[in-house]
């Protein structure tokens, strides 16, 4: 037993040299990657790269400079290479914060394969599918606060911000759902993921303001539920029914008329006191007429932000091939807060990353046929306060 | 090799040590068919049963008399039950014979068992002529049909009728449902029979803590969610019905149940999944709830397997039947 402890009392002595003999050789940390990355894709045939090396920057990453080393300061701490166990590219040397951040944004911004984004990068796919996961679990920790619901005063900006652009008062947002598709096995276990349309898919729900920034998301849930059904799983909607949420000050008009916080959503949704859906009849008054064409032009925001959404970040706009389904929230949710992140810095949504058409296409719309009388009364004061304010207006 | 022309030997010497010792003639042409017909002409009499089967026993095989003559001279017999006891008799000390190594006989062993399974088909004949609704299950599953046509297929035909008008029903409803189901009040677990139970991992912004697990429970378009924490009771329970072997009346249970489930194999095999969410929520009776969940998830894992014990089974089974058959015809 005796030359048994000796021996191992030797190994541990061995350990520290192993450690401190890491320093004495550092690996040269890839600092440059931008330099090689741009000059070995930005004359990839079947692209159309911007000439122009910001704009390319953001072609290939869909962030500004400035963006780009804001994400990496959020994530630097969880993605720093320590050696001996840090990230290493082909050459052997330690990936940098910046390069593991900017091969984790062009996986998600093109959707391509993890082959092909690491021979983009000179990495191997292993290296591509380790980094990406370890820039989501960074990044949907630290950028929590750029996905939040907005507190009071800011609520009341948006409130403005509505009133003024469609004319909606006391309007505090747009709710819409998008799904997304991915291929599972076709085994049992998969069948609780078919949607209608029979495909594979889970959902994203999303209140977003004025500015097509997310307020509130939601997803996870299989893509074969209603959107109404969607609703009454979020916490949103039992926040709102609870009334604490939404609670703001109500509006009232010189007829005695009140109109609370409320947002508006498709016909997919129930009619709620907080939740205006479309008036839905054939034969639509002026009133109403008037009502539905600005909630369309209002509720389009919530469309427009999922169109940007999945056009920046393809990665949702493609079948997913198998994910992990544990994995998969946390992927669409990265996605969110990246592109909350593009507008909270200043970056613009460049309109021709978006989708054209529709965020979820070939999906049919579904019709809700919850109708709440609250909501129905709060609706026709919102249809006749539209109503009034149309016919005050002066003409154009 | 050596064992063989040892045993050879030894069985010869054997033989004739035992027609001496039992008085019986040792020459190689015994007149076997005088012998079976007076019985009680030998020396030992039928109540000693030791003694007297293993006389007749090497009578009939140091004559090299194939087995198969002895047939026609029992149905000879005016009292033929008697000839068959002695017949059966006679192969239990053939096999014992066997197995004292005699290589001579070892040939005649299989030939006299595969005899006694098969003995007398006109009773068969008549057992499944008299249930002629099920004359064609019993075709497909030759000899052994006989018994499971008797017992089991008109239970399996009443429980697939019931299941059938269940499901029929369950269609009705769902196709009636409006596609938004509203959220009902949560009730017991056992209401969640037949749905389909994924866990999800769901990503709420609204909630203090962003992600979380949940048990979503699906029946085409309703929906239930739990938390993941509350482990539902019917799971439990379905749990416990799959391994209800070890108790010996779930296990009367069980083989019921498997014998008609797997004879419903085709059927279930197809959408196992659907077909046992439908067949296990049509239970309003909770009993019936327990033996059916035991029932169908029984096949699934035992789609090859139990065909061959259910036929053996009822093989030994017949067997009974056919001596009870037997003793009133005496």
């Amino acid at each position: 037993m005796a030359p048994v402890k000796k021996l191992k009392k030797k190994k541990k002595l061995k350990k520290p040299k192993s450690i401190s003999a890491v320093p004495t050789e550092p690996r040269p940390i890839e600092s440059d990657w931008w330099d090689s990355f741009w000059h070995k894709n930005s004359t990839t045939p079947g692209l159309s790269i911007p000439l122009n090396e910001e704009e390319g920057f953001k072609y290939f990453f869909r962030v500004s400079k400035n963006t780009f080393n804001y994400i990496c300061s959020l994530v630097r701490e969880d993605l720093i290479s320590r050696p001996p166990s840090g990230l290493i590219n082909i050459e052997g040397r330690l990936l940098s914060v910046e390069k593991q951040v900017a091969i984790a944004l062009r996986r998600l911004a093109s959707g391509d394969s993890q082959v092909s984004v690491g021979a983009a990068f000179g990495v191997g796919q292993s290296t591509v599918s380790q980094v990406t996961w370890r820039f989501i679990e960074a990044l949907e920790e630290r950028a929590k606060h750029h996905l939040k619901w907005p507190g009071s005063s800011r609520m009341e900006e948006i409130k403005l911000k509505f009133e003024e652009l469609f004319g909606l008062p006391n309007c505090c947002g747009a709710i819409d759902a998008t799904h997304i598709i991915m291929t599972l096995p076709a085994v049992q276990t998969s069948d609780d993921w078919c949607d209608q349309e029979n495909n594979y898919s889970m959902f994203l729900q999303g209140i977003v303001d004025h500015e097509m920034r997310f307020l509130d998301i939601v997803t996870g849930w299989p893509g074969g539920m209603t959107l109404s059904r969607l609703l009454k799983c979020s916490e949103f909607f039992r926040l709102c029914e609870a009334g604490e949420r939404l609670n703001g000050n109500t509006i009232t008009f010189s007829e005695g008329v009140e109109i609370r916080e409320f947002i508006v959503g498709g016909v997919a949704y129930p009619l709620l006191p907080w939740l205006l859906t479309p008036f839905e009849t054939n034969e639509l008054s002026t009133t109403l007429s008037t009502f539905n064409s600005i909630h369309n032009t209002a509720r389009f925001l919530a469309s427009r932000s999922f169109l940007h959404l999945k056009g920046n970040w393809r990665i949702l706009n493609k079948v997913m091939w198998r994910p992990d389904r544990r994995k998969l929230p946390s992927i669409i949710l990265v996605c969110c807060l990246l592109h909350n992140i593009i507008l909270d810095c200043g970056d613009q949504l460049h309109p021709d990353v978006a989708l054209s058409g529709h965020h979820d296409c070939g999906y049919k719309e579904q019709c809700c046929k919850q109708v709440d009388p609250v909501g129905k009364n709060m609706r026709e004061n919102v249809a006749k306060y539209l109503q009034h304010r149309k016919e005050e207006a002066p003409p154009k | 090799m050596l064992c063989s022309i040892s045993t050879g030997k030894s069985g010869s010497n054997w033989l004739e040590r035992l027609r001496s010792n039992k008085g019986f003639p040792s020459g190689d042409n015994l007149d076997l068919g005088n012998f079976l017909s007076n019985p009680n002409s030998s020396d030992s009499p039928i109540t000693n049963a030791s003694d007297s089967p293993n006389s007749n026993a090497d009578t009939a095989q140091s004559n090299d008399i194939p087995v198969e003559n002895l047939k026609p001279v029992a149905r000879e017999r005016p009292s033929e039950t008697g000839d068959k006891e002695w017949l059966g008799i006679m192969s239990n000390v053939l096999s014992e014979l066997f197995n004292m190594g005699d290589r001579s006989q070892s040939s005649r062993f299989p030939a006299k068992k595969s005899s006694r399974k098969q003995r007398n088909p006109k009773i068969c004949i008549t057992q499944s002529s008299s249930n002629g609704v099920n004359m064609a299950e019993e075709e497909r599953s030759s000899s052994d049909c006989v018994r499971r046509g008797e017992n089991i297929l008109p239970v399996k035909s009443t429980l697939n009728l019931g299941e059938k008008r269940k499901e029929a029903k369950e269609e009705s409803d769902n196709n009636g449902e409006a596609r938004d189901v509203e959220e009902e009040p949560e009730k017991g677990e056992s209401e969640l029979v037949g749905f389909s139970k994924s866990e999800v991992t769901v990503i709420d912004t609204s909630c203090g803590v962003w992600k979380f697990d949940k048990l979503v429970f699906r029946r085409k378009n309703i929906w239930k969610v739990r938390d993941k924490k509350g482990k539902s009771r019917n799971f439990g329970r379905k749990r416990k019905g799959s391994t209800c072997d070890g108790n010996a009346d779930g296990n009367a249970v069980c083989n019921k149940k498997q014998k008609i489930a797997s004879s419903e194999l085709s059927t279930l095999n197809d959408a196992s999944g659907r077909e046992y969410a439908s067949i296990s929520t049509h239970g309003s009776n909770p009993e019936d709830d327990k033996s059916e969940q035991v029932c169908i998830e029984r096949p699934s894992d035992l789609n090859q397997v139990p065909r061959k014990r259910l036929s053996r089974k009822s093989r030994k089974r017949r067997s009974s039947v056919i001596l009870i058959k037997a003793i009133p015809t005496s």
